[in-house]
This record gives C-alpha cells, structure tokens and sequence, in this order.
C-alpha cells in the first residue's frame, strides 16, 4: 500500500513538471521567434519524457513478478551485445623520421579493426590556414625574403609561431576531438610533441613547460590520449628512409626528441627491435593499463 | 585480530560521532540502528560492547545475525549452481569485511546468453523472477527463493545485464570477466573482480546512490591492500566519465585511513592526478568544506554535484560511444535516482 502511495507521490511529481513545461512552452511560443523556437522544441520533447515517466509510475507496480518466458522474450530481443562502450582514446606516435611509427601504427590499426572498432588515421606534423595566408601575403608584397619568414626577423617568425599554433588548434578539433566525439579511437602519426620539436630547431627556443605557446601547444593533447616516442639510432633511421637530407639533421631531432620526452615524461620506446616486439612492448607497457587493452592482452595469451 | 579489535573502536566512535553523549542515543535508539543500517555495518558489532542500552538492541542484533546468515546460505548456492554449470559470471559489489553486512547478491554475466543460461539454472533451483519497473535495464531480473520470501526482505539475487547503475554505463561485462578471479568470500570460493574493478565498482555505486557508506570504505582499504593498478583505475574512470565518483571515493579513503589508522593509504600523487579535472576540483572544494574536521558516515554527496555536474561530464565523455537512446537513458537516470532515493527517505522518516 506504502509502495504504491510512493508510485503515485512519484507519478504527480512528473505529471506537474510536465504541465508547468507545457504552460511554459506555451507562454514562450506567444512571441515565436528563431531563439524561442529552439528552447520551445527540446522542451517539448522533455514534458513529453515527463508525462510519460509519470504515467509509467502510477500506471505500472514497482516491482513485478515475471515468468522465465517472460525474460527469454526479452532477452531474445535484446541479445545483440554491443561490444565495448568505453570512450576512444587517442594514441600519438611521435618521433624521427623511419623510427617505425607508421609501421606500429598500422599494427595497432589491425587490432582495432579485428575488434571491431572505429578508427581514423592521421597525420598531424603542421597545420597551414592562417600562417599560409600570413606567409603568402608577405610573400607576395615582396616585404621579406623567404628566409626572413623562416629564420631571419624575430618579430614574423614569432608571428608565424602565434599562427602555427591557432592552426594546430584548428587542424585538432577538426581531425582529432570531433571523430573522438563520434566515437572513433585516433592513431596519430605526430601531433604535438613533433610541433615542439619543430619549432625548437627552427631557432625559436621554447620552453614548453614555461612558455605561452608551448603551454598551448601541449593544451592540445587531448586527455584520453596517450604520446609515445619510438627511438632509433639516426643511422639506423638514415638506413631505413631514403629521402632523409642527412644524418646529422636526425641527429639533432633525435636528441631533441629525448630531451622534450624526458621534460614531459613521456615514454620512450626502442624502435630498433622486430616490428612485432616493439608492438608488444607498445601495448604492455603502456596500453596495458587502458581497460580496452586488456582484452587484447588476453585475446594475445589465450 | 588486533586489526579488528581496532577497527571496533574506529567504528563505534565513528557511528556515535553526531552524538554528544552514549545517552543521547539511549535516548533515541532507532537513531542509532538507522545509523548502522545506513553504513551498512552490522549490529553484532554492539554485542561486545558495555553500553547502557545493549538490551534493547538485541533483537535487531538477531535480525542482522539472520540476515547475514541468508545472505551466506543464498550466496553460496547462488555460486555453486552457476560454478557446476559453468556459466561465466562474477559477482559484484561484495563488502568483504566482517562487519559488513550485504543486503543482496549481484550478480554480472558476461552476455544476455550467460544470464539466460543461469535463469535457468535458478529456476530449476525454486528461484521466482522479479523485474523492476521504471528506467532500469530491461534485462535486469531479480530471482528470489520463494522459500525464504519475505517480499520486502533483502536476499533477492540481483542479475546486472551491464554495468549499468539504473542506467548509467560505468563499464563493460567482457573487461570485468576478463580480468576476475576466484577469491574466497566469507569462506566460500567465488568469482569475483580484479581489485581495481572492484574498488570501482563500488565507489561509482556508492556515488550513484549519493552515499559512501563506511562499509565500502572498509572494502575499499581491503581491496587496495592487494597488488593494485592506479594506472589502469584512473584510464577506466577516464574513459567512462567516472572520475568524479572514484575521486570522491579514494578522498573518503584517504582522509580515513590518515584520520583513523594513522597513515595515509593513498598517495597524494594519484589525488592529484584527478583534480587536473575540473569537476573533481569542484568535489575537492566541496569535500574539504564539508568534512575539514572530520568525516560523518555515510558520506552525503550533494544533488548539485552527483546529478548535475555528473551528468553533463558523463555523458559528454560517453557522447559517440553508445546510442543516442542509451545516452538519453543515462542522462536521465542521473536525475531518477536522487528522486527515488527522497521517495525512500520519506518513506522511512514515516516509518520511524
């Protein structure tokens, strides 16, 4: 009897929210605009949810027997699982050229797809919309050399550092957090440690820890993301890719690389093993902790 | 044994701590049952003690001896049925202190096949099947033994679907049965989660219901005593949207066992990892307000923070990752369960 007093207490509450919605949505529709068509149209809907929740709880008990028919049918129905709802991460390669990103990303990849997920590849070293513009407009107005906008005049390589990064944040959203939204895990091929380490050997000396546009920079990580630098001898990287300029380019990105990994704790993998180790390695030590990655670790014992 | 005896005391002046003196609730007994019953921590802890009024509590000493003694009897057939037929299950949300006492055994399968498959068993085994109306999972049954039917007694077998408190998706059937193990409990062997997956089992479920009882907090010091992975707690609070509910849990857990055991059981490092995240900044805030001298079980987690702020992160986080209808689902339960739980207050205030 309490039970069912309780329903109904319950079932008022959502039916008078339910006509204070409809007298509000009414009072707003007296003057219809754009603005009030939009609150008019959710709220609607939710008075609608109301209304419905509210005659669900006088109409039904609260607890009810059933058979185990009853549950077979509605297991039946319901019986499609929906695999793991867990919210896609975004894994970041980063490191010399012919370190082997492109190779274990391609190895993570397989493993997405296997399991059924959604994945997008992505290759994020620089983004140009306004720094293109910016570039190109001095350009033409003949106001710089080329080499002004890359090495020479403090002020337009700073400016140009400003636009680089509004156009990384940009490329970021586009590429990286809307896919994310939709559900798709990110396998990005460079992001922002790469940027740093860009714009360290252009001359710009930032401290990524201190300065405003390293801070920005590292604000575009996403934070379900995971960055991790694959390591080879520049030698060994030199052999590997055949349009690299020369060694000691590699050489010094290479050492910025373990410099900047080191200042931001991220991990450091040997990328001069199998292919396939390097994989293992990749997902043991790091992935491992990701409640995704258990269920490879066990599909790959068992 | 020194442990328990410990703990004992820990308890008692924890549970009379609203109280200025042992009289006051002398006075007012249902007072003092309400608050164990809240904190989910048996009476039997009283059977020990010298206090004035220990007679009056012996009946509901007897009524908690009963109840664990059910709950033991229905667990154990509960886990041997569904161990001879080798249904893959494991049992969730278990209190494994002693003084804990458990209102129901839940139960998580791996799939709806599994869950039929141990319907089943139970059915042959004189079980009957309950389901719960309103916003809850439709496959989520409850099987009681007929011949212990008390309706409103707690030894209904509780089948989870999913991870899903009322509808809010905390985690996912295939990792938990994963990752469980066979551990014993109250003396008889069972499936149950990893630790970690334990610990944040519990701690989201206590945030659903806007209660930390002390007696997840007693799990919660046992849980993380074994080999745990903070690492993966936090990327599994992180990727369900959770990390609201385990911080407030771990925080409860931190401040009682520097307050109560003398050391602190979690590092400052893995707070702070968490309050890089603006909604557990705003529980942090709340929390140091709230409990600065000390802690008042249960741990009441305000509407503000458990149903608003919770529901926008969460399913922000889990927005792209399940249907828009599953989403809709979890947004309102957020929403559902502070109602239901006043509806339940009410009635119990008109009870006493």
């Amino acid at each position: 009897m309490r039970r069912k007093r309780s329903n109904l207490f319950l079932g008022s509450f959502f039916i008078i929210i339910f006509i204070l919605m409809i007298i509000l949505v009414y009072s707003i529709t007296k003057e219809p605009s754009l603005i009030t068509t939009v609150i008019v149209i959710p709220l609607t809907l939710l008075s609608f949810l109301f209304f419905i929740m509210g005659y669900k709880l006088i109409r039904y008990e609260a607890i009810h027997q059933v058979t185990l028919d009853d549950i077979r049918r509605k297991i039946n129905k319901h019986a499609k699982s929906k695999g793991i709802v867990a919210a896609p991460i975004a894994i970041i390669f980063s490191g010399i050229d012919g370190s082997g990103k492109t190779t274990q990303i391609k190895l993570i990849a397989k493993c997405l797809k296997e399991r059924g997920l959604k994945y997008k590849y992505i290759w994020l070293r620089s983004a140009s919309y306004t720094s293109l513009l910016f570039s190109a407009f001095f350009h033409l107005l003949k106001y710089v050399m080329k080499k002004d906008l890359e090495y020479g005049n403090k002020v337009i390589v700073k400016v140009k550092c400003w636009l680089f990064t509004i156009d990384m944040f940009i490329r970021s959203i586009i590429r990286i957090r809307i896919p994310m939204k939709m559900g798709y895990y990110i396998l990005c091929d460079r992001f922002v440690l790469d940027a740093i380490v860009d714009i360290i050997s252009e001359k710009e000396n930032i401290d990524p820890l201190r300065s405003i546009i390293g801070k920005l920079l590292l604000a575009l990580n996403p934070r379900r993301s995971i960055t991790i630098v694959l390591d080879v001898d520049e030698h060994e990287a030199y052999k590997r890719k055949m349009d690299i300029i020369n060694v000691d380019y590699l050489k010094k990105r290479r050492r910025l690389y373990i410099k900047m990994a080191d200042i931001l704790r991220i991990p450091i993998i040997d990328g001069t093993k199998d292919p396939e180790r390097v994989h293992k390695e990749i997902i043991e030590k790091i992935l491992a902790h990701h409640p995704i990655w258990y269920v490879f670790n066990k599909k790959n014992e068992e | 044994m020194k442990l328990d005896e410990q703990l004992f005391r820990l308890l008692i002046d924890n549970v009379l701590s609203n109280c200025c003196s042992l009289q006051d609730y002398s006075a007012n007994l249902r007072k003092l049952i309400r608050k164990f019953r809240d904190n989910k921590i048996s009476l039997k802890l009283l059977a020990s003690t010298n206090l004035p009024f220990k007679e009056n509590i012996e009946p509901y000493i007897v009524e908690d001896e009963q109840q664990q003694k059910e709950w033991i009897e229905t667990f154990a057939l509960v886990s041997r049925l569904l161990r001879q037929k080798g249904i893959i299950h494991v049992f969730i949300k278990i209190f494994r202190h002693p003084w804990a006492i458990m209102s129901d055994v839940d139960i998580l399968p791996l799939n709806p096949t599994e869950e039929l498959k141990a319907l089943e068993v139970l059915h042959d085994a004189g079980f009957h099947f309950f389901q719960v109306r309103i916003l809850v999972h439709p496959l989520r049954v409850l099987p009681l033994k007929i011949c212990a039917r008390k309706f409103n007694a707690s030894l209904f077998v509780d089948f989870y679907p999913k991870p899903v408190w009322t509808r809010k998706i905390v985690h996912e059937n295939e990792i938990i049965i994963s990752r469980r193990q066979i551990s014993e409990v109250h003396g008889i062997e069972a499936y149950v989660p990893s630790p970690e997956d334990d610990l944040y089992l519990v701690a989201t479920h206590a945030y659903n219901d806007f209660k930390i009882p002390l007696a997840s907090i007693l799990h919660g010091l046992k849980v993380i005593s074994y080999k745990f992975d903070w690492e993966y707690l936090f990327n599994l609070a992180q990727s369900y949207g959770t990390l609201d509910a385990v911080y407030v849990y771990l925080r409860a857990l931190e401040v009682y066992s520097a307050g109560y055991l003398g050391e602190s059981m979690i590092s400052k490092d893995i707070l702070e990892r968490y309050e890089m995240y603006k909604i557990c900044r705003s529980i942090k805030k709340w929390f140091e307000k709230t409990y600065e001298k000390r802690l008042d079980f249960p741990i009441t987690i305000p509407i503000k923070l458990g149903s608003i702020y919770s529901s926008f992160y969460h399913c922000g986080t889990l927005l792209g990752c399940v249907s828009l209808s599953e989403l809709l689902y979890d947004f309102l339960s957020h929403y559902y369960t502070p109602l239901a739980l006043l509806l339940n207050e009410l009635r119990k205030e008109s009870k006493d």
